[in-house]
């Protein structure tokens, strides 16, 4: 802070998609491989384990994860995406970010100042095309939480 | 080389897939765009040189995209394992083991040609959508878009 002239804090950020970018911390699998379990409480536990990662080294922001719904394979980021199903890629994103929340609200808690938790943040929005295809209202329980990766992706 | 060793064994394991890099240093990730959905290099080649030689076989692809699988219908089985972190190797090994017993869903169709690189989500003017029909997803959304001539929007 003493060296911070106007005082504003500086916010670390990491690339975390499949653990921390650190050497020494886990590699997880591509969230391709995440989104083939269906399993939000596993991904929530794994999410959970990378953010303790990035706050072992002071890091304040993670870049991840990336809620793009996929369109054309053959875009090199494709790896990086929870495939082409937005309700699916909607609740894995959420689990994500409900690991991230958990952590931010036993920062509050901890005893060390001067930083501040990780929050999740997508690299790249969802387009409102996405959201308002035709996949995304066939799945009705989708309209909140892919409202959810909006809000996340801004 | 491969299909000689092929021929010596039991069952032959050909893994294939990507190799992961940023603007042009691999096959998958930033920057590293594919023209089409053929398996990099010869890959696809070797799997059917395998194939040809009769012995049971198993294809691993370890990809960061689906590729097109079709002409693989002799494999006794494909593992579509993506990348799977530190300890994947341990994961697979026991998945072609025997001592995992798999369960997933692709969350990404498994296309059958090179060119079909569009999902569901292709733009009006996109063309055509022909899939191979991959057993863990029904081809739900594809299906329902096209069986009446329209497009999914």
């Amino acid at each position: 802070m003493a060296s911070q002239r106007l005082g504003i804090p500086a916010i670390a950020h990491e690339e975390c998609l499949t653990g921390l970018a650190a050497y020494g911390a886990t590699a997880f699998p591509t969230p391709l491989a995440w989104a083939a379990t269906f399993d939000e409480a596993l991904v929530e536990q794994m999410a959970r384990a990378i953010g303790e990662d990035m706050r072992a080294i002071g890091v304040h922001q993670g870049l991840a994860p990336v809620v793009d719904v996929v369109k054309d394979y053959r875009w090199g980021r494709v790896e990086e995406t929870l495939g082409e199903d937005p309700y699916l890629v909607a609740q894995l994103g959420a689990a994500c970010v409900a690991a991230s929340r958990a952590l931010a609200s036993s920062r509050r808690s901890s005893t060390s100042p001067g930083t501040r938790p990780p929050a999740a943040r997508a690299t790249t929005p969802l387009s409102a095309w996405d959201l308002a295809s035709s996949p995304t209202r066939c799945c009705r329980p989708s309209r909140p939480l892919c409202g959810w990766a909006v809000r996340a992706a801004s | 080389m491969a299909t000689a060793l092929a021929r010596e064994s039991d069952v032959a394991v050909v893994v294939v897939g990507d190799v992961a890099g940023l603007f042009g240093d691999g096959t998958s990730g930033e920057g590293c765009d594919a023209p089409d959905l053929r398996l990099p290099g010869g890959q696809h080649d070797l799997v059917m040189a395998v194939l040809a030689t009769g012995v049971p076989t198993v294809v691993v692809v370890f990809s960061g995209r689906p590729y097109a699988l079709s002409g693989y219908e002799a494999a006794r089985g494909i593992v579509q394992a993506f990348f799977p972190g530190a300890d994947g190797a341990a994961a697979v090994t026991g998945l072609l083991s025997g001592r995992v017993r798999p369960t997933g869903r692709l969350p990404v169709q498994i296309p059958r040609h090179p060119w079909a690189s569009t999902t569901y989500l292709q733009p009006a003017l996109g063309g055509g959508s022909t899939r191979a029909s991959p057993r863990s997803t029904r081809a739900r959304s594809t299906r329902s878009a096209t069986a009446d001539g329209r497009r999914d929007r």
